[in-house]
C-alpha cells in the first residue's frame, strides 16, 4: 500500500514537472526573440540609406530573417521612437544607421538595456556597446580621389591652381577622414587648398553659394571637390555662371546615378563612390554571424571605389550593384 | 627632605611651549573651522551655479532628444567639477519609453571614475541618499516641464580635501609653533635668562656668611639694570647691617649677662613660669634659699609647691570674697590680680625642701608678648624676715613705751585711788565717816578707774595686730596717738602744741599709723631731753595742712637737730644716734615702712629754724604726706 502510495506521488510529481517544463519552454519561446532584423535608419528617403537598407535585406533574406525599417525621418524625436518600437518588436538584431553619433549612443544605451545587438552601418556611435561597426574607408578613397585629382591638375599644368572643398560638417568622423585623406593627396603633389565650406542648409543653393564665393575669392582657384553627391548641380551651375567651365575642374564624392553619364563626358572628373549596398549586405551578414555566435570583427571597413572618366567603363557593374543597388 | 626646584629654563620652556601650542591650536583650529565653512559655501555656491548653468544648456538638449549630448555634458561636469552625481529625469524621453521619466545620469564609483546611473541600483540610490549635499531644478522651456535636474555632492571629496587641510594645517602650526618657540626661547634667554644668569653666577660666588664676594656688574635692558643696582644696593646695606648686627650682637650678650647676673645676683628669688604655671626657670637665690635645684622644678611643679598650704587656702577664700568670684587654691590664685593688670604685690611664706617657712614679700607680674597675650609670670620675692623681725622688734619696743606711759597714766588716778582710799581709811579708824564724803569719794575712784579702763582699751586697740583696712581720719587718729603719749611728754615738761585744722580720710591702718606718730614724737622727747637744759622751754608742734598732692602732717620739736651727716639714714634699719640704753634703731625703720609700704604715703626729715612766741628754736621736722585714695 505504502509503494503503491509512493508510486502515485512519483507519477504527479513527473506530471507536473513536464507540465511546468513544458509551460516554461513555451515562455521562452514567446520571449525568444523574433527572427527578424530591425534597421533603424535616420532617413530612408535618402538613396544612399535605402540602397544600403536594399543589401541589408538582401542578406537578412540570404540568412533567414524577417526584415524591416525603421524610419527616424530625420528627427531624433522619431529615431528614439522607432527604437523603442524595434525593442519592443523583440527583433533578433539592430542595424543602425542613426541620425548622428551622438544619437546613436542613445540607441545603444536602450537596445543594450533590452539585450538586443546592434550593428551601426555607417555614421558611427560616440560612444556605446555595440556588435560591429560597419563604415567605408574614408580616408583611403577621399586619399585615391585626391590623387586622381592631382594626376588630372598636372595633365592640365595647373599644379599651381588652388583647390577649394566644400565638405560635410567636419564634426562628422568621415567628414574629418575624408578631408585628411584628400589634403595628404595634395601635399603629396604639393598643390595647396584655397578654402573649405561646410553644408549647413544642404541645399543646391548653399553648394552654388559656396562655390560661386571660393571662385572669387581666390581667381587662382582650379578645382571643386565636393564631398557629397546630391547637391553636385550647384557647383556646376556656379562655374558655368561664372565663366570657369575650362578653368575649374569639379570632382565628387559618393554617386548618382547622372554621375555615370557625367564622368564619362569630363564635367564632373571622378568621385570616390561608397558602396551602400556592399555596407548593407556586410551589415546583415556580420549580425548574423553574431547572432550564430560567431565571432565578428568590431570594426569592419569597406573600400571605396575610386570612379575617374579613365575607369568608369570598367567598373560600371560594380557600380550598378554596390553603389547604387540596381540588382 | 631637600625641596628641589624647578630650572627657570624649563619653567620658562614650559610656558612657551604651552602657550604656543594653545595660540597655534586655536588659531589653526579657528582657521580650519572658516576653511571648512568656506569650502562647504563655496561647494554650494558652486553646486547651484554649476547646476543653473547646466539646466540652461541642458534644456534644448531635453527637448530636442538630445539624449546623448546632455549625458556628455554631465560627464563633463562632474570630471570638471567636484560633483559626486548629477542625475536627470526626462519626461519627454519618458514618454517613448512609456513610462513617468526617462532617469538618466552619472555617478562616480568607488573608484572615483565616472560611471551610468543606474536609477534601479539601490546602492546609486543609496549614495545619493547619503550624499551630503543636494538640490533639484525643473527644466522648463515654454512653460512646460521638460524633467528635472538634481544635482549631489557627496562630503567625501570635502573630507578628503578636509583631511589634507589637517595635515597641512597641522605642518604648518608645527613649524611656526617650533620657529615661534625657539625665537621666544631665544630671544628670552639671551635678554632675559643670561643675565639673570650671570647675576646668580655672581651671587653664589659669597663669603662664609653667604653675602656675594663681588658686586653685581651693570649689564642689560633697564629692568635688569634696575634689578642689579637694587640687589648691589641690597647686598652693600646687608653688609653694613651685618656690622651694625655684630655690635648689636655684643651689646646684646652684654645686657644679656647683665640681665642674667642681676637675674641670679639681685638678692631677690626669681621665678619664671609659663602661662600654665610651670617653673620655666628659677634664679641661683630661689635655688639657695628654698632648697631646690633648677631641675627639681624647672618644667614639673608650680610654685605652689613652695607655698604654705594653710595659707593658700585663707587666700583663696580672702581673694575669692575681694573679687567676688571664685579663685581656687591653685596657680590662679598667685596670678589671678596679675591677669586683671592689677598690681600684685602680696607677703607670702615659702617652705623650703628642708620644711623651714620664710616670709616673703611677693611681687607677681604677667609676661606679655607684643600681641599683649600672657606667655608667662615672672615672680619676684624678697626674703623679709629681717623685716619681720624688725617689726616684731618694733611692736616689742612700742609696747615698752606704751607700758611706760601707761605707767605715767596709771600713776596719777592710782595715787588719786590710794590717796582715797587713805583717807577713807583714815576716816574709818577714826569714826568719822561720812557718807556724803563716802559718795563722793566712790564716783571720783570709779571715774578714775574708768580713766584706767580707759587706758588699757587704748592700749589694747594698739596692740592688736589686725590686718583690717579702715577708714581712718588722720586727724582723729594723731589724737589718739598723742592721748596715749601726752602724759609722758608732760612728765618731762613737753607742751604739745596742736594745729589739726586739715584733715583727710584714707584707708589704712589706724594701729599701724598711731605707731608712726608715738614713734616719731618719743624720738623728738628724746631728742628734746638730750639737747634742751631744764629751764629752757620744750616744744612739740603737731600741724596738718591741705596741699595738693593730698594732706602733709608735720611733727617738728625745738630739740635742736639732727646732725646732717647722718640725715640721710636715719630710716635705716638699727640705725640711731642715741645710747643704746634708749635707742633700737628699729623705730624710724618702722616708720618710714609703715607709711611707704602699707599707706602710699612719703616722709622726709629736715632740719628747721623757726620762730614760736617770739624765741627763735631750731629742731628736727618730720613732714609725713599723705595721698587720697
Amino acid at each position: 500500500m505504502t509503494v503503491f502510495k509512493y508510486l502515485i506521488m512519483l507519477l504527479l510529481f513527473s506530471i507536473l514537472s513536464f507540465t511546468h517544463a513544458s509551460s516554461t519552454n513555451n515562455a521562452k519561446t514567446n520571449l525568444h526573440k523574433q527572427k527578424k532584423l530591425a534597421y533603424i535608419v535616420s532617413d530612408i528617403r535618402i538613396p544612399f540609406w535605402k540602397i544600403m537598407a536594399k543589401g541589408i535585406k538582401n542578406a537578412s533574406d540570404s540568412l533567414g530573417y524577417d526584415f524591416e525599417i525603421y524610419d527616424a525621418q530625420n528627427s531624433a524625436k522619431k529615431e528614439l521612437e522607432v527604437t523603442i518600437k524595434a525593442i519592443q518588436d523583440n527583433v533578433s538584431g539592430i542595424i543602425v544607421s542613426p541620425t548622428n553619433s551622438s544619437a546613436c549612443v542613445t540607441i545603444l544605451k536602450l537596445a543594450q538595456n533590452a539585450g538586443i545587438p546592434v550593428v551601426v552601418a555607417d555614421i558611427g556611435a560616440d560612444s556605446g556597446e555595440y556588435v560591429s561597426y560597419i563604415s567605408s574607408n574614408n580616408r583611403q578613397g577621399a586619399y585615391e580621389i585626391g590623387k586622381v585629382l592631382v594626376k588630372k591638375m598636372r595633365e592640365k599644368n595647373w599644379q599651381n591652381g588652388l583647390v577649394g572643398i566644400i565638405a560635410i560638417p567636419q564634426k562628422r568622423l568621415n567628414g574629418q577622414e575624408r578631408t585628411a585623406g584628400f589634403m595628404h593627396a595634395l601635399d603629396e603633389a604639393n598643390i595647396k587648398g584655397a578654402d573649405i565650406k561646410q553644408f549647413i542648409k544642404w541645399t543646391e543653393e548653399e553648394t552654388y553659394n559656396y562655390s560661386k564665393e571660393m571662385i572669387n575669392n581666390y581667381p587662382n582657384l582650379r578645382a571643386i571637390w565636393l564631398q557629397t553627391s546630391n547637391l553636385y548641380d550647384g557647383a556646376l551651375r556656379a562655374i558655368k555662371d561664372l565663366g570657369k567651365k575650362d578653368e575649374i575642374i569639379l570632382i565628387a564624392f559618393d554617386a548618382e546615378p547622372v554621375f555615370l553619364d557625367l564622368i564619362p563626358k569630363g564635367v564632373i572628373i571622378g568621385s570616390g563612390m561608397q558602396q551602400p549596398y556592399l555596407m548593407g549586405e556586410e551589415a546583415a551578414t556580420t549580425m548574423g554571424k553574431h547572432l550564430n555566435g560567431q565571432k565578428v570583427e568590431k570594426n569592419i571597413q569597406l573600400p571605396i571605389l575610386t570612379i575617374s572618366t579613365d575607369n568608369i567603363a570598367k567598373k560600371l557593374p560594380l557600380i550598378h550593384r554596390n553603389v547604387l543597388g540596381m540588382e | 627632605m631637600k625641596n628641589q626646584k624647578q630650572s627657570l629654563y624649563l619653567t620658562l620652556g614650559i610656558i612657551i611651549i604651552t602657550t604656543v601650542s594653545i595660540i597655534m591650536s586655536i588659531n589653526a583650529t579657528y582657521n580650519y573651522v572658516n576653511t571648512k565653512n568656506k569650502i562647504i559655501n563655496d561647494m554650494k555656491n558652486n553646486s547651484r551655479t554649476t547646476i543653473l548653468s547646466l539646466k540652461n544648456n541642458v534644456t534644448n538638449l531635453l527637448a530636442s532628444y538630445a539624449i546623448n549630448e546632455y549625458d556628455k555634458l554631465i560627464t563633463n561636469e562632474i570630471e570638471r567639477r567636484k560633483i559626486f552625481a548629477i542625475v536627470v529625469k526626462d519626461f519627454n524621453m519618458g514618454k517613448i519609453t512609456g513610462k513617468k521619466a526617462y532617469i538618466s545620469g552619472k555617478i562616480r564609483s568607488s573608484s572615483a571614475s565616472i560611471i551610468n546611473y543606474d536609477a534601479s541600483n539601490v546602492q546609486h540610490n543609496e549614495q545619493l541618499d547619503n550624499c551630503f549635499f543636494s538640490d533639484t531644478f525643473d527644466i522648463v522651456l515654454g512653460g512646460k516641464k521638460l524633467g528635472t535636474i538634481s544635482i549631489y555632492i557627496s562630503d567625501e571629496t570635502m573630507n578628503k580635501e578636509l583631511r589634507q587641510i589637517i595635515i597641512d594645517t597641522f605642518k604648518n602650526t608645527a613649524i611656526i609653533s617650533l620657529l615661534m618657540i625657539l625665537v621666544l626661547f631665544l630671544t628670552i634667554r639671551s635678554f632675559i635668562l643670561r643675565p639673570i644668569s650671570d647675576i646668580t653666577d655672581i651671587i653664589t660666588k659669597c663669603d662664609k656668611d653667604g653675602l656675594p664676594i663681588q658686586s653685581i656688574p651693570n649689564s642689560g635692558s633697564k629692568e635688569i639694570n634696575s634689578l642689579t643696582l637694587t640687589m648691589n644696593t641690597m647686598i652693600n646695606s646687608i653688609k653694613d647691617s651685618r656690622l651694625v648686627l655684630k655690635e648689636s650682637e655684643s651689646k646684646l650678650f652684654q645686657a644679656l649677662e647683665i640681665q642674667t647676673t642681676i637675674f641670679d645676683s639681685s638678692g631677690y628669688m626669681m621665678i619664671r613660669t609659663n602661662k600654665d604655671g610651670i617653673i620655666q626657670q628659677l634664679n641661683k637665690e630661689a635655688q639657695k634659699l628654698l632648697g631646690y635645684s633648677s631641675d627639681e622644678l624647672i618644667d614639673i611643679h608650680t610654685p605652689q609647691i613652695l607655698h604654705l598650704k594653710s595659707e593658700i587656702i585663707h587666700k583663696s577664700k580672702e581673694l575669692t570674697k575681694e573679687l567676688s568670684y571664685e579663685i581656687k587654691p591653685n596657680f590662679d590664685l598667685f596670678v589671678a590680680m596679675s591677669n586683671l593688670s592689677v598690681i600684685n604685690e602680696h607677703e607670702w611664706t615659702y617652705v623650703t625642701k628642708q620644711g623651714k617657712h620664710i616670709p616673703v614679700f611677693l611681687s607677681i607680674s604677667a609676661l606679655k608678648n607684643k600681641e599683649n597675650e600672657i606667655y608667662g609670670y615672672l615672680g619676684i620675692a624678697k626674703d623679709i624676715s629681717e623685716r619681720k623681725l624688725i617689726e616684731s622688734q618694733s611692736r616689742l619696743a612700742s609696747m615698752g613705751e606704751m607700758i611706760g606711759n601707761i605707767a605715767h597714766q596709771w600713776r596719777q588716778p592710782l595715787s588719786v585711788i590710794s590717796t582715797i582710799a587713805s583717807g577713807v581709811k583714815l576716816r574709818s579708824e577714826m569714826d568719822n565717816l561720812d557718807e556724803s564724803h563716802m559718795r563722793q569719794d566712790m564716783h571720783t575712784i570709779m571715774k578714775q578707774s574708768q580713766y584706767l579702763s580707759d587706758t588699757i582699751d587704748d592700749f589694747k586697740n594698739f596692740v592688736k595686730n589686725t590686718n583690717d583696712i579702715d577708714q581712718i581720719s588722720i586727724s582723729g587718729t594723731i589724737e589718739k596717738a598723742l592721748s596715749i603719749i601726752k602724759p609722758s611728754l608732760k612728765n618731762h615738761d613737753i607742751t604739745t602744741v596742736l594745729d589739726l585744722k586739715d584733715d583727710l580720710t584714707i584707708s589704712g591702718f589706724e594701729n599701724q599709723l598711731i605707731q608712726v606718730i608715738i614713734n616719731i614724737t618719743s624720738n623728738a622727747k628724746d631728742a628734746i631731753k638730750e639737747c634742751v637744759s631744764e629751764k629752757e622751754d620744750k616744744y612739740i608742734f603737731v600741724e596738718t595742712k591741705s596741699t595738693k598732692e593730698g594732706l602733709s602732717l608735720y611733727i617738728k620739736d625745738n630739740g635742736g637737730g639732727i646732725e646732717e651727716t647722718v640725715m640721710h639714714r636715719i630710716f635705716e634699719p638699727y640705725f640711731t644716734t642715741k645710747h643704746q640704753s634708749i635707742g633700737t634703731g628699729i623705730g624710724l625703720s618702722m616708720v618710714h615702712q609703715i607709711l611707704t609700704q602699707n599707706h602710699n604715703a612719703s616722709i622726709e626729715v629736715y632740719n628747721e629754724t623757726f620762730k614760736f612766741n617770739e624765741k627763735e628754736y631750731t629742731g628736727a621736722c618730720f613732714q609725713i604726706t599723705f595721698k587720697p585714695d
